[in-house]
């Protein structure tokens, strides 16, 4: 993924089934193996903050850091469904990163019983990634020798704290896949969502094997959204296409078994196209519900000669704040 | 709690843990005095023909470097294996040395263990064999000369020496070429291993097909009739997840017949399924790649054998998963999925699961893009009736 310069990029038209131009689902040559995946999960205090009910009364997730444990306990099973081989460990991120469970193993059961000693009472005013960047790569050769294959989820929730790296880290050392998931508040004067996000981005590309790293935001404050988002971070990495071509989830109720998916609420041509103005875009697309997808402006505004500008068709300048409607195809809120 | 090996111990008991080729397991695990730090004795568990025999393997937590001592189950009196040694061929070529093993200990090799395990192992089932061969029953005898000379038999007396109940064979269809399926999941090895096999060939048993014969023995068991053979074929691990047992059918045993005959003709029957096999792998393949133009990516697919993969999808805000499963008989057989509710939960925080669905409109004369199309109308409603569950579930 290209960080600078115009980039465009036009994933397949609606009902045509086709992919994005650049990513061929062509099995052949996929490779598989089981993944050791670190959830690394926010303590500051903003993660506490409340999250919008979801009706339901047996999943407890008031608060982001009850959502995010629901979710990652989802993400679990899920992944066990799909492969028993997988593994998890679990990092906290105060003003630096620590180990709360390792080694990496299968047990749900353990993993959820280890979460529930987390709690996230204190504010704290930095956050340096490299500790947690570096916690991650000391595990790799655990996982080569294990056959497995090294991820990081961070699951990040400070709207005022921009995260940095308090130590150097050479675009060689790439031996990890990073993903992220930023939960925040919707810009106000005293907070700046936008640069913690191209914060997160920047640090990630830094570190990530790959550029197909999926960065997702949120400031809806809805459950299903989170766990949306948790379920396509379930992509292998070997599997993925770049963030931009996800194609996923398809709404079966916009599916014409004779005509495939119809345009209402894919924009006019179901198009998506991902210009960046220059001077440092993320190139990212996301499925950032409610608010704008990420890296065009949080929270609907654009910043100029900064990050990247997602240009849809018209029906898709409908979706409001608490819309978590997916289209037949393609997603993503609009805003130009 | 779980009693801890002795470091240069456990480094021996790690070989023949890991050891991929014969599912050794490791049992009661203990200490020799209720004081000692280390554990230093346990239960080997040892597959051999197909049955499990146990054998006491006693180190010195104090003096790890001493050479271990073995203990043999009571039935098997009998066998000594020092005394086995000499009459077989693998103990001229070298490849059997227990006394030098033994004698020249070297706990810092740690392979130590599971080569003194693996020369047991071949000198118990040569010990076996010849207990067979003692079995005056003409049918038996006849049949054992006849495949004698099969590479990688082999063979086991079950019951009382004096009062055996039955023989069973394995044996390796050699002719079957498994190759290149058996490699198709990389192996995990410790350093060292691969060569290791090399050099403990005949030794290490063969990783193939292999059918199970039970002979049972009459109580007048020197008559030449006997009960017609029980058979059983077992397949190597890797190729479970492209064969089914229950599709090969095996041909009615006659009086008349004898083991050899029986055995090429069901190599043969056996080379068409494994044909089958590898064809029904290309069709999976195809049938996951045509996943896509309805559901888009699936997250995660298996692409060893391709029996595995798993998509998300939606109804308006209801996003949910679909775990499916393809048969090795696919497409003769029809997939399965169930499907994964993303937001909602039981009270031990586990998502909400549909029944299993494989009861769709299916044929295996549609094309892929037709069976996938079929899939995904099936799935609109019941993906809607399961919303619905997950909703009623949530208000309880």
């Amino acid at each position: 993924m290209a960080a600078t310069g115009v980039q465009q990029k036009h994933v397949g038209g609606v009902g045509s089934g086709d992919v994005g131009d650049g990513f061929v689902y062509d099995l052949e040559h996929m490779r598989h193996s089981p993944e050791d995946i670190v959830f690394c999960l926010d303590v500051d205090s903003e993660a506490e903050g409340d999250m919008k009910s979801s009706g339901s009364k047996n999943a407890q997730v008031s608060t982001r850091l009850s959502a995010i444990k629901q979710a990652v306990i989802l993400f679990m099973y899920s992944k066990l469904d799909i492969d028993r081989r997988h593994r998890f460990a679990i990092a906290t991120l105060a003003d630096r990163a620590s180990w709360h469970l390792r080694p990496f193993t299968s047990d749900v059961d353990y993993v959820v019983r280890a979460m529930r000693d987390i709690s996230a009472t204190r504010c704290y005013d930095r956050c340096d990634l490299y500790s947690l960047f570096r916690l991650v790569y000391d595990e790799r050769q655990h996982s080569m020798n294990a056959g497995h294959y090294l991820r990081l989820i961070l699951i990040y929730c400070r709207s005022a704290v921009v995260p940095d790296m308090e130590g150097s880290w050479s675009r060689g050392s790439r031996h990890f896949m990073c993903d992220a998931i930023y939960l925040h508040d919707k810009p106000k004067p005293n907070n700046r969502p936008q640069q913690v996000f191209d914060a997160l981005v920047e640090k990630i590309e830094l570190v990530s094997n790959s550029d197909t790293a999926y960065i997702f935001e949120s400031s809806n404050g809805l459950p299903r959204t989170l766990f949306k988002h948790m379920c396509l971070l379930l992509t292998h990495p070997l599997q993925r296409c770049v963030q931009e071509d996800l194609d996923t989830p398809r709404d079966l109720a916009k599916w014409d078994p004779t005509k495939g998916y119809c345009n209402s609420g894919a924009g006019s041509s179901g198009r998506v196209v991902v210009t960046n103005l220059g001077g440092g875009g993320n190139g990212r697309g996301g499925t950032s519900d409610g608010g704008a997808a990420p890296g065009n402006g949080i929270g609907g505004a654009t910043h100029a000669g900064h990050g990247m500008v997602v240009v849809l068709g018209p029906s898709r300048t409908q979706q409001g704040a608490d819309d978590d409607s997916s289209p037949g195809y393609g997603h993503g809120a609009a805003t130009t | 709690m779980t009693e801890v090996f002795e470091p240069l111990i456990a480094a021996q008991v790690a070989w023949v843990r890991e050891f991929r080729d014969l599912d050794f397991k490791i049992e009661d695990v203990r200490k020799g005095s209720e004081n000692a730090k280390y554990a230093d004795r346990f239960t080997l568990v040892v597959p051999c023909c197909f049955e499990r025999i146990r054998w006491q393997i006693i180190f010195k937590a104090a003096y790890p470097t001493l050479a271990p001592d073995f203990v043999f189950p009571a039935e098997n009196e009998t066998f000594q294996p020092l005394l086995v040694m000499p009459e077989i061929p693998a103990a001229a070529s070298g490849k059997v040395g227990l006394l030098g093993l033994l004698r020249d200990w070297n706990v810092r090799d740690s392979a130590r263990l599971l080569r003194l395990v693996l020369q047991l192992r071949y000198l118990y089932l040569w010990h076996q064999r010849k207990l067979v061969e003692r079995i005056e029953n003409q049918r038996v005898r006849f049949e054992i000369n006849s495949i004698g000379a099969w590479e990688g038999l082999e063979i086991c007396l079950v019951g009382p020496e004096d009062r055996p109940e039955e023989v069973q064979l394995a044996i390796p269809m050699v002719d079957v070429d498994l190759h290149p399926l058996l490699d198709l999941r990389p192996r995990l090895d410790l350093p060292g291993m691969e060569s290791l096999m090399q050099e403990l060939n005949p030794l290490v048993p063969y990783q193939n097909i292999i059918l199970q014969v039970k002979f049972p023995l009459n109580k007048a068991s020197t008559s030449s009739l006997l009960p017609a053979p029980q058979f059983k074929v077992a397949l190597p691990v890797n190729i479970r997840e492209m064969m089914d047992t229950a599709d090969i059918p095996f041909q009615p045993w006659t009086e008349s017949e004898c083991l050899m005959a029986y055995l090429i003709n069901l190599q043969d029957q056996l080379k068409d399924n494994v044909k089958e096999a590898r064809m029904a792998m290309d069709y999976r393949r195809q049938f996951i790649e045509a996943i896509p133009k309805v559901f888009g990516h699936p997250l995660e697919a298996e692409t060893v054998y391709f029996r595995r993969f798993t998509i998300v999808a939606c109804i308006h805000v209801f996003t949910f998963l679909a775990h499916f499963t393809l048969p090795a008989a696919f497409p003769k057989v029809p997939p399965s999925f169930y499907l994964q509710s993303t937001q909602h939960f039981d009270n031990s925080s586990k998502p909400l699961r549909s029944r299993l669905y494989d009861d769709f409109p299916y044929s295996p004369r549609w094309d892929m893009d037709e069976m996938v199309r079929r899939i995904a109308m099936f799935m609109q409603d019941e993906a809607t009736a399961f919303k619905k569950q997950c909703q009623d579930f949530a208000k309880k």
